[in-house]
């Protein structure tokens, strides 16, 4: 895939939760044809991927409770909260609030 | 020579021969910022009461002869993406304008069990995407030895403020270069330890498989002693390995007579520019009247870190980003529609273009139907790249390259065209992907009079030998002695 559409593009931010505003969907395209023409230089490299992973080494911690921050604290930075809660609009999935 | 301008391995003289509080040392230093910030914006928050409070406890253990660190009571600035308690920490990020956080990072929490003084929050880059710093969504950092010139980035702030002096020493993150890459822009020491080296508990991910918190300073001492402090024990990130480094001044201090070099010519040539290359040849032959020895090496697959990099970097950062939704401690927009309005409205409005091209190139790797032929392949290939570090220095002692293909660039230079911009890291965004340490030493000036530096690369864990080779031409050149004039 070595150039973007407006509709790949509205897609992928749909997934994203972003807006792209459409005074700036030239350049974005623009910009993600010419990212993606670099990366697709790996295109040049054979794998046998059955024989390559990757790993990586990490250190286990005794799964023991440790005291939590307050929750007033936490609760600070939130736009709309009620200790011990925060607040969402209210909402139905697939619908509007 | 101003108290701001000596290295932390003298002001920690000063301070424990009682001949300067850490309090009238930590004025100095306010009042340098005060001074100086309007012009550089290398500082985002300046935290003038939390910094005299420090200060005055950091003089009360000195007082009272128990042994202390050599950072007790020792100015230290800390990039905006590092949170800390009680201290605005906005990642730079209009998302984040007004989030304080309510708990230390564990590189925080170890500053402050030794004293050391939290002078403020440095700027950056949006959540450490970026090499020039123009990404803050705050101000432009300049870089103190061309105000026209950027500083690099991400953590042009954290660089800058060491650079000018506004600072002895301050902590930056690297996922791509972002420690290594202002460090040479603006001159001074800066090092990306190993991956595992020190615990990123409470910074900001950006992509976790990569990102490492590091210190800037302006002499190898200075930055080995930061990073005795910052290594210490963590039980909260799983990927910090337990083997925090230990300053030994005599170590650093060793000789290199007989060490092995490695440089892959053909890379080096093919990227840096004719005065990058120039010096970088001096630096070697330096090395070489010293009794080291160069090879000629080749990291096969290094040509391909830039697209891995720009690969697995997105995708992890269109993961780690999604906690920010304007729900729980983000500023949110968005209000009077529904649910994915606040979550639609909050990150479009909240983030700017460069993180927002992230995540949206990190949504489409990851995404079905893609996943295999980008973010998988580019795992395997940075499998090849972790093994020809490996062999590679099992060969040699340490590799060398540029730290930059060129020195500082201006302002706006490469603001719209990104490709461009992610070049400025082609030396350096390999290092991470292979999770081996990387330093960044000055190597002296171009005829613009920007610096240039050299990146020096070796083994899991053996910073000791990068600061070795540092210290080598830190001694014979004294770099580090020049101030920029503000």
């Amino acid at each position: 895939m070595s150039k973007w559409t407006k509709q790949d593009l509205e897609n992928i931010a749909k997934l994203a939760k972003l807006r792209i505003q459409p005074e700036s969907m030239h350049d974005r395209l623009r910009e993600f044809s010419d990212i993606l023409g670099h990366i697709e230089v790996l295109e040049q490299v054979q794998l046998d991927q059955s024989t390559e992973t990757t790993s990586q080494t990490l250190q286990m911690f005794a799964d023991t409770p440790q005291p939590c921050l307050p929750i007033e604290d936490v609760l600070k930075n939130a736009t709309h909260a009620d200790v011990p809660f925060f607040f969402i609009p209210k909402f139905i999935e697939g619908g509007k609030s | 020579m101003s108290l701001y301008e000596k290295p932390i391995t003298e002001l920690s003289s000063l301070l424990t021969e009682k001949q300067i509080t850490s309090v009238e040392l930590t004025k100095i230093f306010l009042d340098r910022i005060d001074q100086t910030n309007p012009t550089l914006n290398s500082f985002l928050t300046i935290s003038h009461d939390i910094a005299l409070a420090d200060a005055a406890a950091a003089d009360q253990k000195i007082q009272s002869g128990q042994p202390t660190h050599p950072l007790c009571g020792i100015p230290v600035g800390i990039k905006d993406i590092i949170c800390t308690q009680d201290i605005k920490t906005t990642g730079a990020s209009k998302i984040l304008e007004n989030f304080v956080p309510s708990y230390d990072a564990t590189v925080i929490a170890h500053l402050r069990e030794i004293s050391a003084v939290r002078i403020g929050k440095t700027n950056c880059d949006e959540f450490a995407m970026g090499s020039s710093n123009e990404n803050s969504a705050f101000a432009n950092c300049k870089n103190p030895w061309d105000l026209s010139c950027v500083p690099g980035g991400s953590s042009g702030g954290s660089a800058a403020a060491v650079s000018s002096r506004q600072t002895p020493t301050s902590l930056g993150t690297d996922t791509g270069g972002s420690i290594r890459q202002p460090a040479s822009l603006c001159g001074i020491v800066g090092i990306k330890p190993t991956y595992g080296r020190v615990s990123r508990f409470g910074s900001m991910a950006f992509a976790s498989s990569l990102d490492q918190i590091g210190p800037f300073a302006n002499t190898i001492e200075d930055a080995a002693i930061v990073l005795d402090a910052i290594s210490q024990n963590c039980t909260q990130d799983s990927t910090y390995q337990g083997k925090p480094y230990n300053y030994v001044p005599k170590h650093i201090h060793a000789e290199i007579k007989g060490k092995t070099i490695g440089v892959d010519w053909a890379f080096i040539e093919a990227y840096a520019s004719d005065e990058v290359l120039a010096n970088f040849k001096q630096q070697i032959a330096f090395f070489e009247s010293l009794g080291a020895v160069s090879k000629n090496i080749s990291i096969a697959h290094q040509k391909y870190a830039s697209a891995c990099y720009y690969i697995i970097a997105p995708a992890e950062a269109s993961s780690n980003l999604a906690r920010y939704d304007g729900i729980r401690y983000t500023t949110q927009k968005g209000q009077e529609g529904g649910l994915d309005q606040i979550y639609v409205q909050s990150r479009s409005e909240g983030f700017g273009a460069e993180v927002q091209r992230r995540i949206l190139l990190g949504t489409f790797v990851l995404s079905a139907g893609y996943y295999d032929a980008y973010y998988n392949k580019a795992c395997h290939i940075r499998n090849r790249i972790q093994n020809d570090y490996k062999q590679a220095l099992q060969e040699v002692d340490i590799i060398a390259t540029p730290t930059t293909p060129a020195p500082a660039f201006k302002l706006g230079a490469k603001t719209n065209n990104p490709l461009e911009m992610y070049h400025a890291d082609v030396f350096t965004v390999a290092i991470p992907l292979a999770g081996n340490p990387g330093l960044s030493i000055p190597t002296g000036f171009n005829k613009d009079n920007l610096p240039l530096g050299m990146q020096l690369v070796g083994r899991h864990f053996d910073e000791e030998t990068l600061f070795q080779f540092g210290h080598k031409i830190q001694r014979e050149f004294q770099h580090h002695t020049k101030v920029p004039t503000l």
